[in-house]
Parts: C-alpha cells; sequence; structure tokens
C-alpha cells in the first residue's frame, strides 16, 4: 500500500474535500477561526518492509515530544477545516537481546510536520468532542543517535568464558549527531493521520483541550540507493493538550 | 515448507546476504545493484544438477566478487568435485603486484633460524585449530637482539592451554623483554597469516604501558548496505605492570603478512621506537567475527558456498583505509631469496638494531 502512498493520499484528500463540500459550505451557519498552542508525548513504532530478521536484534518503540499550533476555521456547526504545524520527534530504539542485552541505538528524529485535517464535532454543555482525519506532509529536520555498541577493536584482556558480550568486547558509548544524507535518506515524509479532540470551553473565547492522534507514514526513510533496501516508515501515536483562542465568533 | 534448491534461489540467497552483511560497500566500486539485474537472469537459466551448470555459477560468482576490496573475503564450496574449492579474489590481485613472489618455502624459517639465530634457539608447535597451526621460533641474535618469529596468531590460546615447549619459548619471549643486554626486538611477520585479535592485548600490552590508539573501527548496525556504526577507537591496552619497551624494535613484514600481522605492525608503528621493513603487506585489515556478533560479515548459503569476509572495517590511525592496498613499510626492502639463505630483509633489521 506505501508503493502507492501518493495514490492513496490524494484519493483521501479528495474524499475528505468532498465531504466537505457536501456536508460543510452548503449548511455555513459560524464562520469561526480558532487559534490553539499544543504540546504532547508521543511514541513512535519503526515499521519495516523487506525486513530480515537479525538473530537476538529488534526494533522498539520509544517515546518523545511534540508542540506545536492548532488553526481552525469552522465551516459550519460540524465541520471544520484546519492545520497542526508542530515540532515533533519521532524515535526509536535498535535493541538486542540475550548474550548482547545491554546493546542499543536510540534514535532521535526530529520532524516538522504539517498536518491538514477535518474535524467533525458534536457538542454537549461546555464539551465538544471532535473527530479529526487528514493528510501531512514533514521534513526530517535532524537525526541524532545515542548508543552503547561493543568494540571489536578494544577487546578485554580476559581470553574466554564470556557470559555477556561486554565481558567480550569494551563497551563503545556515544551520542552523535547523525548527518543526513541526500543519497540514502528521505526527508520528505507524506502520510495519513486519525485523532480525536476534546475540548472545554472554560471561558467565551478559551478553550482547553486533548487531542490524540495517529501518524501513519506513507513513505518510508529510505531512499532507494541500492537494490533489495529494508524500508522503514514511521507510525506514530501522539497526545498533545493545549490553550485554544476563539477568534471573530461571529454568527454569519 | 522450503523451497527447493535452485539456481535462481542460491543467487538471490547469496546477492542478497552479500548486499546485507558486506561491511565496505562505501568504499567499493562494485554496484552490486547492477550485477543483481546482470547475473539475476544468467543464474535462473542454469540447472543445479548439471555439473557444467555447477562450474558456470562458480564462474559466475568469481566474476561478481573479483573487484571487492575486502581482502578477507573468500568463496568455499559445498561441492567436494570443484578445485580449488577456495577462491579468494585477494589472493589473485596479489598475483598482479609488479613485486609478486610465492610464500616462502616451507623450512625456510628454520634454515633462517639455524644460520641467524645463536645456539641454543627455542622452537615450538602448537596447534589450536586447523587455521592456525603456530610454528614459532625464539632467540638471540648477535647475543644483543630478541628474536620472535610467528607464523600466526593465537598466541594467548596457546599460553594457556600448552604446558610445554610453547609456553616455555613464550616466556622465554616475555621474560626477555626486560633482559638489560639485548639492544632491541625483531618480531619477524612475513608470511604471517593472521588470526586471533585479542592478541594485541597479550603480546603488544607488555610492550607499552599505557593505552595504545591505533586506528578505528565501524561494522554494520542495520540491514541496509550503508547502515553503520560510528568509528570505534582501536585500543590496545597495557598488560597489568607492563612497561613501556624503550628499546628499538623492527617488525619484518612481506605480501604475505595477513590480517592480525598487518594490525601489529600498525600498532606498533605508533610507537616513536618501531621500524618496519621489508614490503607491502597484504591488504586484510579488517576484523573478523561471527555475522551473529556484529550484524555483518561471514554467512552461507545451505548446500552451495560459504562466504567468508570482515565484519569490521579498520581505518588507520592516519585515517587512511588500507584495505585491498597493504600497509607500506618505513623501509623497504625487496624479497629474495638466495641459494645461501642469506636473508637481505632479516640482515636490514639486524642492521637497524646494531649498526
Amino acid at each position: 500500500m506505501k508503493n502507492n502512498s501518493w495514490t492513496i493520499t490524494a484519493a483521501f484528500i479528495r474524499i475528505l474535500t468532498g465531504y466537505a463540500i457536501v456536508l460543510g459550505f452548503p449548511q455555513s451557519t459560524i464562520a469561526q477561526l480558532q487559534v490553539g498552542l499544543q504540546v504532547g508525548i508521543d511514541q513512535n513504532y519503526l515499521a519495516l518492509k523487506n525486513k530480515t530478521v537479525r538473530d537476538f536484534t529488534y526494533y522498539e518503540e520509544k517515546n518523545g515530544y511534540m508542540a506545536g499550533l492548532m488553526l481552525r476555521y469552522s465551516l459550519n456547526r460540524y465541520l471544520s477545516l484546519g492545520v497542526e504545524p508542530a515540532w515533533i520527534t519521532k524515535n526509536y530504539q535498535l535493541k538486542r537481546r540475550g548474550y548482547y542485552s545491554g546493546v542499543f541505538q536510540a534514535t532521535e528524529n526530529t520532524y516538522l510536520q504539517l498536518p491538514l485535517v477535518f474535524n467533525t464535532s458534536v457538542s454537549y454543555r461546555r464539551f465538544v468532542l471532535g473527530l479529526t482525519a487528514g493528510g501531512y506532509t514533514a521534513f526530517w529536520l535532524r537525526s541524532k543517535n545515542k548508543g552503547k555498541i561493543p568494540n571489536i577493536s578494544d577487546l578485554s584482556a580476559q581470553p574466554d568464558g564470556f557470559e555477556q558480550v561486554f565481558e567480550d568486547m569494551q563497551a563503545f558509548r556515544y551520542e552523535e549527531n547523525y548527518q543526513l544524507s541526500s543519497k540514502r535518506d528521505r526527508r520528505h515524509e507524506w502520510g495519513l493521520l486519525l485523532g480525536l479532540d476534546l475540548h472545554y470551553q472554560f471561558a467565551p473565547s478559551l478553550a482547553v483541550f486533548v487531542a490524540p492522534r495517529y501518524y501513519y507514514a506513507l513513505t518510508g526513510q529510505v531512499r532507494h540507493y541500492a537494490a533489495g533496501l529494508e524500508q522503514r516508515f514511521n507510525e506514530t501515536s501522539a497526545i498533545s493538550a493545549g490553550l485554544v483562542l476563539n477568534i471573530h465568533p461571529t454568527r454569519k | 515448507m522450503e523451497k527447493d534448491l535452485d539456481f535462481g534461489l542460491i543467487f538471490e540467497k547469496f546477492w542478497d546476504g552479500m548486499n546485507r552483511n558486506y561491511v565496505m560497500w562505501d568504499i567499493d566500486s562494485t554496484d552490486w545493484s547492477k550485477l543483481r539485474q546482470s547475473y539475476g537472469p544468467a543464474f535462473s537459466r542454469l540447472d543445479i544438477k548439471d555439473p557444467k551448470d555447477r562450474l558456470m555459477a562458480v564462474g559466475y560468482l568469481q566474476q561478481m566478487t573479483a573487484g571487492l576490496k575486502d581482502a578477507h573475503f573468500m568463496l568455499e564450496f559445498d561441492d567436494p568435485q570443484l578445485w580449488p574449492r577456495q577462491q579468494s579474489p585477494a589472493d589473485e590481485r596479489l598475483k598482479l603486484r609488479t613485486d609478486y613472489h610465492r610464500p616462502f618455502a616451507a623450512d625456510y624459517f628454520d634454515r633462517i633460524a639455524r644460520k641467524y639465530l645463536d645456539q641454543p634457539f627455542y622452537d615450538a608447535y602448537y596447534h589450536t585449530d586447523l587455521t592456525h597451526q603456530l610454528a614459532y621460533k625464539a632467540g638471540t641474535i648477535k647475543q644483543q637482539i630478541l628474536y620472535f618469529r610467528m607464523n600466526a596468531f593465537a598466541i594467548q590460546r596457546a599460553y594457556q592451554h600448552d604446558q610445554g615447549r610453547m609456553k616455555t619459548l613464550l616466556d622465554y619471549v616475555f621474560t626477555s623483554l626486560a633482559d638489560p643486554h639485548l639492544k632491541g626486538l625483531i618480531l619477524d611477520l612475513r608470511d604471517n597469516t593472521g588470526g586471533d585479535l585479542r592478541d594485541l592485548n597479550f603480546l603488544i600490552g607488555r610492550l607499552i604501558d599505557k593505552p595504545l590508539t591505533y586506528g578505528y573501527s565501524r561494522y554494520k548496525l542495520g540491514n541496509n548496505p550503508l547502515d553503520y556504526s560510528p568509528w570505534m577507537p582501536a585500543i590496545i591496552r597495557p598488560i597489568p605492570n607492563s612497561r613501556a619497551y624503550a628499546k628499538k624494535i623492527v617488525v619484518l613484514l612481506n605480501m604475505y603478512s595477513i590480517s592480525m600481522a598487518e594490525l601489529t605492525a600498525m600498532a606498533l608503528n605508533r610507537l616513536p621506537n618501531t621500524t618496519l621493513v621489508g614490503e607491502r603487506t597484504y591488504g586484510a585489515n579488517g576484523m573478523l567475527a561471527e555475522a551473529v556478533e556484529l550484524n555483518g560479515g561471514s554467512f552461507a548459503v545451505p548446500d552451495f558456498v560459504r562466504v567468508n569476509m570482515a565484519s569490521a572495517l579498520f581505518k588507520y590511525a592516519d585515517q587512511q583505509i588500507y584495505e585491498s592496498i597493504g600497509f607500506p613499510p618505513t623501509v623497504v626492502v625487496p624479497h629474495k631469496q638466495t641459494a645461501t639463505d642469506t636473508d637481505g630483509q632479516l640482515e636490514a633489521a639486524i642492521q637497524l638494531i646494531t649498526p
């Protein structure tokens, strides 16, 4: 499916736009702009395609952070269109188990992400519950690796009888910026998102909200620099909270 | 259910194994992706039951791997009817060197020891495994120079497991390092086929009193061809209570000084009192380990071929990679065998210590 990411994204956007046209504009009754700030935490999982199993080796989710804006324009009482530009980390770690336990490389990838979303909502007293769906594009800003790995060229004095790899090879610890490469790394990411919004209106123009999101990348991180590559896709779950200001709450 | 073995499947396993496990794609000029397109269909046309096609497949693999930089790279075929069963591109490249010569005769170092070493000298054998059948010699030259000849490295293993002549020889060498009457050390690593990396600490660790950084190594962390670890320092650590060896060290090298022999010479070359004498080495500096250890290196295509190769790439302290090139000696003394067993390289080494 991810090979046809452009086609799917385009189709998804067409469906959402059609939904907006059919349900939204003809029934416009309220024009309202919402501007919000949000911060949150996320957990990223690296989905692999064309994967090779390496003994004692696995990828694991890793937590991260996000912060950004929420701009939303109400098309009618039920539907709004918005963007949620955010700085977001999509992290993961490579780990080993068994004899190699303790070996890891944690990768922290920072993206600037721009989701375009449609939101439909229902309200009850001061609460508004919404469903959000859309697509996003993201740009991979930087990458950092931190790890502890065995150093084959720094062996221990112990001759044999090892029960753990670091008894054999000295541990090498590192924390360094990874130089993103135009040959290896695909820095533009496209994907879909789905989420919920729960707003609590505590003043006429102010609300607090929490917004869980699931971001599903359709494009992988690896450029096609060779044949037979393992492709890596970000799948990110996030939950953010913030404050939103309703601007120009005018009735048309 | 396991798919029946055919050459299409063998090719895919071999190509993919190389793509994921070879550690030198970033310095190699072989376009591995292109070879998949050109050789994949050719393999698919071969019949695994036809002996002629099996030979054809071996030929294709040789062509595909002829330019690989990893000098440890070797194809070892399962088919007992094939000869030679081991194919090494680096061995073929060696024959193209302008200074190419064959290795020394099997008894050469026995004759050299009898001619140059003071009587009596030590001579010991120890079989740690099939690839490291140790034949060491040690003694003095002119009562002034300690001479230690090793044909392969498994010193620590031999020292720990042997209670006979080999341990006596090694104890003699280690004790003689502190002998005030001796003016220097000649380490003869010509025709040394390499061996245990752990011997760096065990041997050179006796010549230093603080950690010695002599280069860097790097291996695979992920499955893609360019998924590398950071460069890690290559460090030799002194053994407890060791003292820095302040006298002259001369290391004898030739084009059959391979792998650990090269790393030993390169490490000692970091010491100010070391001179390398002889010829440029073989050029197999990568480190070997089980593939499971470092996420790369040797692998097998079951029932057809075992692929032996390095698990880590080595870069010397001068930031140069000498893989497939060989490390140059400080003083070049060409190989020359004479009827009288006059060893020009050894004589040059002696001259450097006792002019």
